[in-house]
């Protein structure tokens, strides 16, 4: 006997009651599904963190060095991360953050080495990366254009500021602030508390304020945020000043650990940065799915990664490569995952 | 309290793989033999592979274990610097120069000497790393010899060609990299020496490089009564911005190029530039670089003078990272670290290029071979001499009397 004629056998209530329990057993499913997929990138870390120590410690790596290489990559990326969370959740895009951490820097060093100061190197670094940050969202606004094509004009503008200011001021193709002024900042605790210290600002501005909710908001319905009187403009200039904050750090972060700056200063830090979100599970088109510390997450799975493969690859272009297929089948397989659950926007 | 637990299940994941990092960390350690990791931001170049083949053959016969890295940027180097410590290395030879004082630092920090094989670090960054115990110093063509390689090269072409109106591609002159710098002014302060000859109303090379560093070559600043600029070029982005402003400079008259860098691939877009434009013709391309098989086929386009380092260029690091590592560290008379000058070889012809080839390669053997690095490892300062300062016809004479 077939199926269909078994339900047509049963009473209305009974066929009520069967399709209830198949509904909730296909909502079980999916709620399992998407616990699954919600913490790949977190077993994702802890593997590559696994397979970092196992190979390091079979092939006779000093792991305590190790971990200190680890926390030091992991930084700068996760700084300007988790910074661009903010962008990223409220739908936009930046591509010059690279750039602009670049000038940040220079004009922090340059400062530097008129002054001595180190708060003035970290105070120039913050100023003028939200300045930069800020800007793109400004001009977008002004020019009524996605913020993402001004991001790329102004990843080439800033670029060619920072080839100006190391042919004007630099010597020998770089600006090299003098070790002294950031010495005593250079060690693994100076970075862990910088890293902290942000990240938990930054997650509580996300998770537990009127912020976070309207940027998640904003990037998942925009029309919607425009309807219950969200100022898209106002919070997109905001998310970008904060983003410069983080920016702004990673730039003074940098002049700590490098502090000889030249062209190739950072210059991976912009693309990392993209895929440290996408490896930590951030959702692209931003919205409710939004996770702050996704940033963090991915900047220490791609250390990981890194050290992991330099342990049996030494160049940076095979990582580099090797980054960008990751990059693709974690997208793709997102992708798959939350086709279904996902509304057109 | 959803998202606190998710921000909390991060932390604690974080905190086991730190843990089990710290718990584990005392079973790495160093091994026995010398292990020599090279920092470089170049691995395809035919000077690259010259120099990964000749540190791979003497790490063979002398029995010491050597790897590469490329990085790309400064902190790059200090990770790839802090990621050999972790596997034990003794000596990092710096190719790469992105940020030395943090290099050097990294790597003192974890007690291993460093070996700038290809570049010096400026005057002020000297200064700052002379007295530091891990820093062996560097060997490589100074300023002066890199004036002198300029010099040379435009006396060349007038005296033995003939030459009178140049094109030049100045490299990293705008980025105010040191040894283009030298180059570029070695070759104007050659044009200078002739009396109706200034360039921006200077002639010496004391004069001639403030006006070069960080600002390029202005031709229409060259005032001549003897010789023409006809174009400059520099940047190493070979795409067709260069080849127009090549191609004009040519048709101008300019067809004596003279290339502080990368003169293979000048040479190469000159010559496709005469195949496909008739009214261009004697052309000739000099350059400094390197001393490899590339340059040796750029002779048959229009390639005519080449200048540069060869495959055991890298004995003396060697030298210096074996004796420090034996404990006989070679250093100047006053305990700082060394900053020594080497010689440039100098062909004229491929059938000069291809015998300094043939004297210096992985399958006849090299020049500088292990028999000649004996002689060297833990000897004196002035003994080491000999090994930098030595030209093609000394170096050859050092590699016959200790292969006798």
């Amino acid at each position: 006997m077939s199926e269909e004629k078994v339900i047509n056998t049963l009473s209305a209530p009974d066929a009520e009651a069967i399709a209830e329990k198949e509904t909730a057993a296909r909502m079980k499913k999916a709620l399992i599904a998407q616990n699954i997929v919600k913490y790949i990138p977190l077993g994702a870390c802890a593997v590559l963190g696994l397979l970092y120590v196992i190979c390091a410690l079979i092939e006779g790596y000093d792991l305590a060095i190790g971990f200190k290489v680890i926390i030091s990559n992991a930084t700068l990326v996760a700084l300007v991360a988790t910074g661009a969370t903010f962008i990223f959740s409220a739908g936009s895009f930046d591509l010059s953050l690279g750039s602009n951490m670049l000038v940040s820097a220079l004009v922090g060093g340059l400062v530097g080495i008129k002054t001595g100061s180190l708060f003035l190197v970290i105070l120039t670094c913050l100023v003028v990366a939200i300045s930069l940050s800020v800007l793109n969202s400004v001009l977008a606004s002004l020019f009524n254009l996605p913020v993402f094509i001004m991001t790329i004009v102004m990843m080439n503008v800033y670029g060619a500021i920072a080839t100006l200011l190391i042919t004007t001021f630099g010597t020998n193709a770089a600006v090299p602030v003098p070790p002294s002024i950031v010495n005593s900042l250079n060690n693994t605790g100076f970075r862990i508390a910088l890293l902290v210290g942000f990240e938990v600002l930054c997650c509580f501005l996300f998770y537990f304020t009127k912020l976070g909710r309207k940027q998640k908001f904003l990037g998942g319905n925009p029309l919607c945020a425009d309807l219950t009187g969200i100022n898209a403009k106002k919070l997109t200039i905001l998310s970008f000043a904060l983003a410069g904050i983080g920016i702004g750090l990673a730039s003074f972060a940098m002049i700590v650990q490098t502090p000889t700056l030249s062209a190739s200063s950072g210059s991976s830090v912009g693309m990392n940065m993209l895929i440290a979100l996408v490896f930590g599970g951030m959702n692209m088109n931003g919205g409710p799915r939004s996770k702050m510390y996704a940033a963090m997450l991915g900047a220490f799975s791609m250390a990981f990664l890194d050290s992991f493969m330099n342990i049996y690859v030494t160049g940076s272009w095979y990582l580099q490569i090797v980054k960008g297929i990751l990059f693709v089948v974690v997208v793709f397989l997102f992708s798959i995952a939350n086709r279904p659950k996902m509304l057109e926007r | 309290m959803k998202n606190m637990k998710k921000v909390l299940s991060v932390i604690l994941a974080f905190t086991l793989i730190l843990a089990m990092g710290v718990i584990f960390a005392s079973c790495g350690g160093k091994k026995g033999d010398t292990k020599i990791g090279v920092l470089r931001e170049d691995d395809s170049s035919g000077e690259a592979k010259a120099w990964e083949e000749y540190l791979k053959k003497m790490g063979e016969e002398l029995g010491f274990t050597v790897d590469f890295t490329t990085t790309a940027s400064s902190s790059e180097e200090v990770s790839a610097i802090n990621t050999y410590a972790s596997k034990g290395y003794d000596v990092i030879f710096l190719f790469s120069d992105d940020d030395i004082i943090a290099a050097v630092d990294a790597a003192s920090s974890n007690k291993m000497y460093v070996v700038c094989p290809t570049g010096h670090p400026t005057a002020a960054q000297y200064e700052q790393l002379k007295n530091n115990e891990y820093f062996l110093g560097s060997v490589a063509p100074t300023s002066d010899t890199e004036y002198e390689a300029g010099y040379a090269m435009a006396k060349y072409f007038v005296e033995q060609k003939g030459q009178s109106a140049f094109t030049i591609f100045g490299g990293a002159t705008l980025y105010g990299a040191d040894m283009h710098v030298q180059r570029l002014a070695g070759m104007l302060a050659y044009f200078c020496e002739d009396a109706g000859t200034s360039y921006d109303g200077v002639k010496t090379r004391e004069e001639l490089i403030p006006k070069l560093i960080g600002k390029s070559l202005d031709p229409s600043k060259f005032v001549s009564t003897k010789y023409r600029i006809t174009g400059y070029m520099d940047g190493f982005a070979f795409d067709d911005a260069f080849s127009t402003k090549l191609t004009n400079s040519l048709e101008a008259g300019g067809v004596c190029v003279l290339s502080v860098g990368a003169g293979d691939t000048v040479a190469k877009i000159a010559y496709g530039i005469t195949q496909a434009n008739s009214k261009v013709t004697g052309v000739m391309v000099g350059g400094v670089d390197a001393i490899t098989e590339d340059y040796a086929s750029a002779f048959d386009t229009v390639y005519a003078y080449d200048c540069g380092k060869f495959a055991s260029a890298m004995a003396p690091a060697v030298v210096m990272a074996l004796s420090a590592v034996n404990g006989n560290k070679i250093v100047n008379s006053d305990g700082t670290a060394l900053r020594l000058g080497m010689n440039y070889w100098v062909a004229t012809s491929k059938a000069d290029l291809q015998s300094m080839l043939a004297s210096d390669n992985k399958t006849d053997g090299y020049c500088y071979n292990s028999a000649v690095i004996n002689h060297f490892v833990g000897n004196t300062l002035d003994e080491f001499k000999k090994l930098c300062d030595a030209d093609y016809d000394a170096a050859k004479a050092l590699h016959d009397e200790y292969n006798k």
